[in-house]
């Protein structure tokens, strides 16, 4: 039960940076069902970089190619200030490069249940 | 042969019986007659012919008549060639000696070209002067037509060889050293056969396989597999890579390991297919973001209709403004479209039933990108929908003006203006639903541009501009 509550995601801050506004939209309203504050969103890369390294959140959706630019230095980013995230990808297979591997990836399109099971996983189980 | 001699009637020959032959014939002749090599004898001034077992092979048919027949008779057929040797030796006592003498021999009624090794010796009497020919013959015709085939066949292969051009044939030894290189290999690989021939065969090889020992796999897979695939990047001498395509074999008929490399150049349908490759990755990630975009639309309009057929519907009409738009992208090669089109094409549905003086569309000739492209024609189709229900376009008389324009110098700005009147009166809606939202929300920061959207009672207006290079098909 105590363990339950723990997961639960109410309140939780999260980061959404994505390039594609409709899926951050997507994303800004399921995360409110889930009860959950949006902390900030970013399309393009350097605002991403700005966001991760001075807003305040639990956790953050990161969209692998932003604009066709891998978001890798702004994971690392992350990384560096122990900072918990989710990978998001339109690809069929993620490879991930060594220092990310084991981050949860979220699949687009995806549904409400993968959105809340991967930002559980980058929360609690990492 | 000795039986036949003795058996037959000399004594109407020159050399009288043989009683009455000198002694130096008689030794002579013993010694001929021994030996298991042919060997000849021409004796006396007629050259009467004795000759061993040995020859009788090669007589033929001339055997067992030329036996006792003067040699010019014997050997009618090819004395124009060995007749001056006999004489000459006859005539100075030097002996001569022939190495694969051309004759046209007359056997079986025809006449083909024969080989013949020989050495013409003298035969001297008691006192010392020449009195006869000791010949020892080897036939080498057949030595010599093999040796022509071999060659014939050999200038075959080496022109089959020369003339698969577009392919480099090449041969290594056990340790991987280079033993043949055809002209194809010259021609794809820019070394010459003498630069090429004994060097290691990993010199066309790129210098990461050669860190990795790929030929020294390539050729143990053929030993134990009997074949190996190569297909990788090769190098040239300048350096330059190519795709080669081919096969590693053993090479057969040897005890020892030895290998064959047939391959060519295949470097342009190597990169159709990484093109390929790529162009599926990318139609992946389209479907895949164009899945998400629909997904999206259509949670958000489940959330907010307020009954199943009102879903339905908009769902419906939200989804066909989508694929109108992809229509375009598709059209342009996914680069983008004409901005008038996009217009065009979220107002038809309205300006089809006669009264298109209702709708007024005017502006310059823009290219605008594929994202803008999406979001514009999502906008334009809420804003028309909302028209058709609540606005301009819901009466007999109201008017949708719409108007683009670009302004600015160095920093171009583009700015839209979708203007209603003559409409109902407008009241501002009770809750921002979906339409409102995508406008606001997502077209904005589609294009990175501001929205006004204005509810004026005399009718509604919105406003989007944004910098011209956000929008703007850059190609």
């Amino acid at each position: 039960m105590i363990s339950n509550l723990q997961k639960d995601m109410k309140g939780r801050r999260v980061l959404i940076i994505e390039d594609d506004v409709r899926i951050s939209m997507l994303m800004q309203e399921s995360l409110a069902e889930m009860g959950c504050e949006v902390a900030g969103t970013a399309m393009l890369f350097d605002d991403a970089l700005e966001l991760a390294t001075s807003r305040q959140f639990d956790v953050a959706l990161l969209d692998i190619s932003l604009n066709g630019e891998l978001s890798y230095p702004v994971a690392e980013a992350m990384l560096e200030r122990s900072q918990k995230f989710v990978f998001v990808t339109g690809h069929v297979m993620e490879t991930l490069p060594a220092p990310f591997q084991g981050t949860p990836v979220l699949y687009k399109p995806f549904g409400m249940n993968d959105l809340r099971k991967s930002l559980r996983m980058a929360l609690f189980e990492r | 042969m000795a039986q036949l001699i003795r058996h037959k009637d000399w004594s109407k020959t020159a050399l009288g019986t043989v009683e009455q032959w000198p002694q130096p014939l008689r030794t002579a002749l013993a010694i001929c007659l021994d030996s298991k090599f042919p060997t000849y004898m021409w004796w006396g001034p007629e050259l009467i012919e004795f000759y061993n077992d040995a020859c009788i092979p090669i007589l033929r048919a001339k055997h067992p008549d030329a036996l006792g027949k003067s040699a010019r008779q014997a050997w009618s057929d090819v004395w124009p060639e060995i007749g001056p040797l006999a004489e000459r030796v006859m005539a100075t006592g030097e002996g001569v000696f022939a190495e694969n003498l051309e004759m046209i021999p007359e056997r079986d009624n025809t006449l083909a070209s024969a080989y013949f090794t020989f050495c013409y010796s003298p035969l001297r009497d008691a006192m010392g002067n020449v009195a006869g020919v000791f010949v020892t013959a080897l036939e080498t015709t057949e030595m010599i037509l093999s040796e022509a085939a071999l060659r014939e066949s050999e200038t075959r292969l080496q022109r089959i060889m020369d003339s698969a051009r577009d392919y480099a044939i090449v041969s290594f030894d056990a340790e991987g050293r280079i033993t043949s290189w055809n002209v194809g290999a010259e021609r794809l690989l820019g070394f010459s056969e003498r630069e090429a021939v004994g060097k290691p065969g990993s010199i066309f090889f790129t210098p990461e396989d050669r860190a990795a020992g790929v030929l020294e796999q390539e050729m143990a897979r053929a030993r134990d597999k009997g074949r190996a695939a190569d297909e990788r990047w090769h190098m040239r001498k300048d350096g330059t890579r190519f795709w080669g395509s081919g096969l590693m074999l053993p090479m057969v008929g040897h005890k020892r390991d030895r290998y064959l490399k047939i391959f060519r150049d295949n470097t342009e349908l190597r990169r159709a297919q990484e093109r390929q490759a790529l162009l599926t990755q990318e139609l992946t990630h389209r479907v895949k973001n164009t899945l998400a975009i629909v997904q999206s639309i259509a949670m958000q309009t489940l959330r907010q209709s307020a009954s199943m057929e009102e879903a339905r519907d908009a769902l419906e009409l939200r989804l066909v403004a989508l694929a109108r738009a992809h229509d375009m992208l598709v059209a342009g090669n996914w680069s983008g479209g004409a901005l008038r089109e996009v217009v065009a094409k979220a107002l038809g549905p309205y300006g089809d039933n006669g009264d298109s003086a209702r709708i007024r569309c005017d502006g310059p000739d823009v290219r605008i990108n594929a994202r803008a492209v999406v979001g514009l024609s999502l906008a334009l189709h809420e804003l028309a929908t909302n028209a058709a229900k609540y606005g301009a376009l819901s009466n007999q008389t109201g008017q949708v003006d719409v108007r683009w324009e670009i302004s600015g110098g160095a920093n171009r700005r583009f700015c839209l203006r979708w203007r209603e009147s003559g409409g109902p009166a407008v009241e501002p809606p009770r809750r921002r639903g979906f339409g409102t939202r995508s406008i606001e929300e997502g077209l904005a920061q589609e294009i990175q541009g501001e929205i006004e959207l204005d509810f004026a009672p005399e009718g509604l207006s919105c406003t989007i501009r944004a910098p011209l290079q956000e929008i703007a098909d850059s190609g």
